[in-house]
């Protein structure tokens, strides 16, 4: 949230759990942020976990990558 | 009866953010890790996808000096100044 | 809003989402300003300047913290050491936001020194962190509902504890110095005597420190170093500060056997190691992510001897506590208005 208030689009990948906290420190700052949300935890995966969620926030971040280019920000 | 809000406080007006640089090319992206365990690998995993799928070439990397520890306004001002687009590691 | 009594206003402010889960007294306006009149003295050039409360970044008013106050069980004479409480939150070093949003279980620990103490009737004796005054009750109270109302750490969104602890319900408790045989610990932090000082820090519940056996200071500091020497602790990787909370008769003895406060520092500094082999590998691993290395054969638990506070408190017996802090944090002690 501060790096896309500093004028960077910023992609913020955040897992299931956390997401009523990013949700409620955005209402706070008045920003709605880019978030990729993929399954939590992040911490203590094993090799084939860690590829799952690095796959999910990949298509994450291409889905909002996709939006920018709809809307020319890009 | 009455009561006073417990709640009530006012909001704080936010700075003025800074704005990027001109000159930076629109597809420069950094990663910004939360240094949380993990974190790096999956911003890491992500960054490949973008070179190897996306064209994204110099994808540059930060991190918070610890994961209990806020990001520092320098860093963050450092960063805007160099990259358009950046992958946040922000929530666990 | 209509009259209610105490059963009706709990049940009403519950549904508000305010509060902590206890009953609480109605923050009535009479009753507010009752609480605000105990500053008389102080008002208003004695109330510290506050910034805004993470996570809300709501900037909180002198009476909505007074509501605060009110609903704890605070008396007039409370709040100024309230409000120097949050005063320290506020100051960089403690990282109030960290501390609130983390998944570690810390609680804003409220430690008062000083004359306050007398004036509060605030307990350093037996049971200190326990039950049964009301000035250790209510003061660390007001400060986790002044968080919790106005700067929205609630937990399951912004408050993020893995499991919490008791301690977020209030941790507030005061310094021994009538049965201390050193300088009280706002002194050593360059404070008067006759200044009450408050110091917080984001910390864990106090663990306990059974030794019954040890007949010399040495070997209390043997024990002391084994408690604290835990690889499950913030502080082996995050670093900060501790608090050695030593009961009085483990105080005496180390002071019989000539231990100074210095010195005390110097050797758990020196002791407090964790072997290498009670950290897993991968634990090895994300250590070193964070830049922390191994001192020889055992990781130490912060940076220096400088982050290992000591003080007394507590009654008799043969007891004293560890308080590992979230770790990135400071002990910030703040003057309370009006000595």
């Amino acid at each position: 949230m501060e790096l896309e208030r500093r004028g960077v689009v910023a992609f913020l990948v955040v897992t299931r759990t956390f997401l009523p906290l990013v949700a409620a420190q955005a209402k706070a700052r008045r920003v709605e942020p880019r978030l990729v949300v993929v399954d939590h935890p992040v911490g203590g995966l094993n090799e084939a976990e860690l590829v799952d969620r690095i796959d999910a926030a990949y298509a994450g971040v291409v889905r909002e990558l996709d939006k920018l280019d709809e809307v020319g920000e890009s | 009866m009455r009561i006073v809000d417990p709640t009530f406080g006012t909001p704080v007006e936010e700075d003025t953010p800074t704005v990027v640089a001109a000159d930076v090319p629109a597809r420069s992206l950094c990663l910004f890790s939360n240094s949380k365990p993990g974190a790096n690998e999956l911003l890491r995993g992500v960054a490949g996808h973008l070179e190897a799928e996306r064209g994204f070439a110099g994808i540059g990397f930060s991190s918070k000096p610890n994961a209990a520890a806020g990001a520092a306004p320098d860093v963050l001002d450092h960063l805007a100044a160099q990259y358009r687009m950046a992958v946040v590691a922000i929530g666990d | 809003m209509p009259d209610l009594g105490p059963a009706e206003w709990f049940t009403w402010a519950e549904e508000q989402g305010w509060g902590d889960g206890l009953p609480t007294v109605a923050p009535t306006e009479d009753l507010v300003e009752a609480m605000l009149a105990g500053l008389a003295g102080g008002v208003p050039d004695d109330v510290p300047e506050l910034g805004p409360l993470p996570p809300s970044r709501l900037v909180p008013g002198l009476r909505a913290i007074a509501a605060n106050a009110v609903m704890a069980g605070c008396r007039p004479v409370d709040l100024p050491v309230v409000l120097a409480a949050l005063q320290g939150l506020q100051h960089e070093a403690y990282n109030l936001h960290g501390s609130l949003a983390t998944t570690h279980p810390c609680a804003p620990m409220v430690l008062v020194s000083g004359p306050a103490r007398g004036r509060l009737g605030m307990n350093s004796g037996v049971n200190c962190f326990g039950q049964g005054t009301r000035a250790n009750a209510v003061v660390g109270r007001a400060v986790s509902l002044t968080l919790l109302n106005i700067g929205g750490a609630r937990p399951g969104t912004m408050d993020r504890s893995t499991q919490g602890s008791p301690a977020k319900y209030t941790f507030c408790f005061a310094e021994n110095t009538d049965d201390s045989p050193w300088e009280p610990f706002s002194v050593r932090r360059g404070f008067a005597a006759d200044d009450s000082v408050v110091t917080v820090m984001a910390a864990e519940p106090p663990h306990n420190i059974n030794d019954h056996g040890s007949t010399t200071g040495e070997e209390i500091l043997t024990t002391v170093a084994g408690t604290m020497a835990q690889s499950g602790s913030n502080n082996v990787y995050v670093r900060g500060p501790h608090l050695l909370v030593l009961g009085p008769e483990h105080a005496a003895t180390l002071h019989r056997d000539g231990w100074t406060v210095e010195a005390i520092r110097h050797h758990l500094w020196e002791r407090a190691r964790i072997p290498l082999d009670r950290v897993s590998e991968s634990n090895h691993r994300q250590f070193a992510d964070w830049g922390i290395k191994p001192d020889g054969d055992a990781y130490t638990v912060s940076t220096g001897p400088d982050q290992l506070h000591v003080l007394v408190a507590g009654g008799p017996g043969k007891h004293s506590a560890w308080i590992p802090s979230f770790g990135s944090t400071e002990a910030v002690s703040v003057r309370v208005p009006g000595g």
